[in-house]
């Protein structure tokens, strides 16, 4: 471990920066308010960026989102961009979850045509998606074969499967699959625990939820997502489930080895990692790339369950029911990006660990529908609390490597949250709120309380006023279901 | 998760115990089904990482909740266990908490004093 004080320097409003010194390699920099700094401050995370910092070709800055806390090795809500051919790449900067993410549904449905309605319905998602630790798919299990393929196709797999729609893919971060995917640098282990876990939404922080899109910032770029407000809107935020915790913990021990045989001086263990070119990098990317692959064919799966629903709930067409995607973008990756940087074009491969793709107007990735306004950002709420419609800028591109926050950040750990909870009907809270919860385990809802979360609004707003993703809409939910 | 053991051997049986029943009541699981593992790790720390990754592993892939670990052979970079439980049922069992991963996090396999003491951080 590094030093543990780290001296902080306010930069603006919304910046401060780890001032570089001994080992860093370049400067650590926290976006956050006066009012989040607390928190920050309370864990060790800001160790951990200064951490980051000491990696080999790393550029700029050790970054770091206003929903920044501890996590392994990396902290969550980092951004870490590292030089093709100088750096490295790490399993623990994109976590054991690689490509949770989020994806948002829209509907032509209304706030005043949903109601009484909204318990059925969830009732109905409830036992159609499969969700919670043990479950397991709402499409049988797959042949080892079979799985191989979706980790080469990603969302489009689950097309091919009848899941969804061709158009779909085009609303997808990456398209729903990374190229650089190779089911051969995937263990035995972790393809068994892939087998029959497709389609399954699974436990801790995810969920399906349905959200009523409650406030509109930005009416141009909102139309164009095909927003409106009191629209009835579904947000899903799930991973790669045990496939990806499998191929983090096999290759975690790839990379410890590596430290020495690549003499990495790293100032924790835990941020072991080899360097991109090397054999350990490449094929860690190569299968880091299928689980990200599985995550997509995964939400394709479960948003396809979720329409139908839908549909058999209300009983419309279609067209009427204009249930289409608006965007998935992943939270835990790392992707291998061409940015500017002082004003040369360099390839870069950028670790995002809770933090999300953001990126502007024009860019070649961001899709062609919405390349006037930039790429949807989608930060997810804790339970009970709002949800948030972002846009990529050009601001993202210049202060962050085109990324943004993630989500709220945990103020309290599960376990204390699950003691501070401890005889409290949290589903009927909740429902008093106006928010019908359904979930396959009583402790989940203990652990997700909202006031073990930072107050997503002031996360979102850092950013926003940051200058690197603009908000565009707020949602707020009525009813969800969780592991 | 703080776990104690009156000797070597203890130690790792009951931090398999101790992480079970974070996952579940194991007091709803039955002994029912029994298998014997193998686990090798170049220390004791990387031992009961292994030792415990391997259990998650059995638990996700055959769907099996356990709750009895028998060391039957035991070093500093071996253990051979037979372990015991049943398939998971829905209608009896709980899951608490998803454990993704035991971490090398803060991690410490320690003897003090008469008594040995391991700290495991889990990811979940």
């Amino acid at each position: 471990m590094g030093s543990q004080s780290h001296e902080l320097k306010r930069i603006s409003d919304y910046l401060w920066e780890i001032p570089q010194r001994g080992n860093m390699r370049v400067p650590g920099r926290i976006y956050a308010s006066s009012a989040l700094m607390p928190h920050i401050e309370s864990d060790q995370s800001t160790l951990q960026v200064a951490n980051v910092a000491h990696l080999p070709g790393i550029i700029k800055y050790s970054l770091a989102m206003p929903d920044i806390h501890w996590g392994y090795g990396f902290p969550i809500g980092g951004v870490a961009a590292l030089d093709v051919e100088e750096g490295v790449i790490s399993p623990g900067g994109v976590g054991y979850d690689i490509n949770c993410g989020c994806r948002l549904a829209r509907t032509n449905l209304k706030l005043n045509e949903v109601k009484g309605k909204i318990k059925p319905l969830i009732q109905r998602l409830f036992s159609t998606v499969p969700c919670g630790v043990g479950s397991s798919g709402a499409i049988s299990k797959l042949t080892p074969t079979e799985l191989k393929d979706a980790l080469v196709k990603g969302a489009r797999w689950s097309v091919e499967k009848g899941f969804g729609e061709r158009g779909d893919l085009e609303h997808i971060e990456s398209y729903g699959a990374m190229k650089e995917a190779d089911p051969d640098k995937v263990s035995r282990r972790a393809i068994e625990r892939g087998l029959e876990q497709m389609g399954t939404l699974g436990s801790g922080n995810h969920f399906l939820e349905i959200d009523v899109v409650e406030e509109i910032y930005e009416e141009e770029v909102a139309e164009v997502f095909g927003l409106f407000k009191e629209q009835i809107v579904v947000l899903i935020h799930t991973g790669s489930r045990g496939l990806g915790y499998q191929i983090c913990d096999d290759y975690l021990k790839v990379m410890l080895s590596a430290i020495n045989k690549y003499r990495l001086s790293l100032p924790d263990k835990q941020l072991a990692c080899a360097p991109i070119g090397s054999a350990e990098g490449r094929n860690y990317f190569a299968a880091m790339a299928c689980a990200a692959n599985y995550a997509w064919a995964n939400r394709q799966v479960i948003m396809a369950l979720a329409k139908a629903c839908f549909e058999q709930q209300f009983q419309l067409s279609p067209r009427e029911l204009g249930f289409q995607l608006i965007y998935d973008v992943c939270h835990n990756i790392a992707k291998i990006e061409e940015h500017t940087v002082d004003g040369k074009r360099r390839r870069i491969c950028v670790h995002r660990k809770g933090a999300t793709r953001a990126f502007p107007p024009g860019h070649p990735e961001t899709p062609r529908v919405y390349s006037k306004v930039g790429q949807p950002v989608l930060i997810p709420g804790d339970m009970g609390d709002s949800s948030f419609v972002c846009v990529g800028s050009e601001g993202a591109m210049q202060k962050t490597f085109g990324s943004t926050c993630h989500g709220a950040g945990r103020v309290m750990s599960r376990a204390k949250a699950a003691k501070a909870s401890i005889g409290r009907p949290i589903q009927r809270e909740l429902e008093a709120k106006g928010i019908y919860v359904l979930a396959k385990s009583k402790r989940t809802l203990a652990e997700e309380v909202p006031e073990a979360y930072k107050d997503v609004a002031e996360v979102v707003e850092v950013m926003h006023r940051a200058g690197v993703s603009p908000k565009v809409a707020q949602l707020r939910p009525i009813g969800g279901i969780k592991g | 998760m703080v776990v104690y053991g009156t000797n070597f051997k203890e130690l790792y049986s009951n931090s398999a115990f101790a992480m079970f029943d974070l996952i579940t009541d194991t007091s709803r699981v039955k002994p029912k089904n029994s298998m014997v593992i193998e686990v090798e790790g170049n220390n004791p720390d990387e031992l009961m990482v292994n030792w415990l990754s391997e259990l998650l592993y059995i638990m996700e892939s055959r769907s099996l909740l356990l709750k009895e670990f028998d060391i039957l052979e035991i070093d500093r970079n071996r253990l051979k266990a037979e372990v015991r439980g049943e398939h998971y049922d829905p209608a009896r069992h709980e899951f608490f908490t998803e454990i993704k991963a035991a971490t090398y996090h803060q991690l410490t396999v320690e003897k003090i004093d008469n008594r040995w003491k391991a700290q495991i951080i889990f990811d979940t």
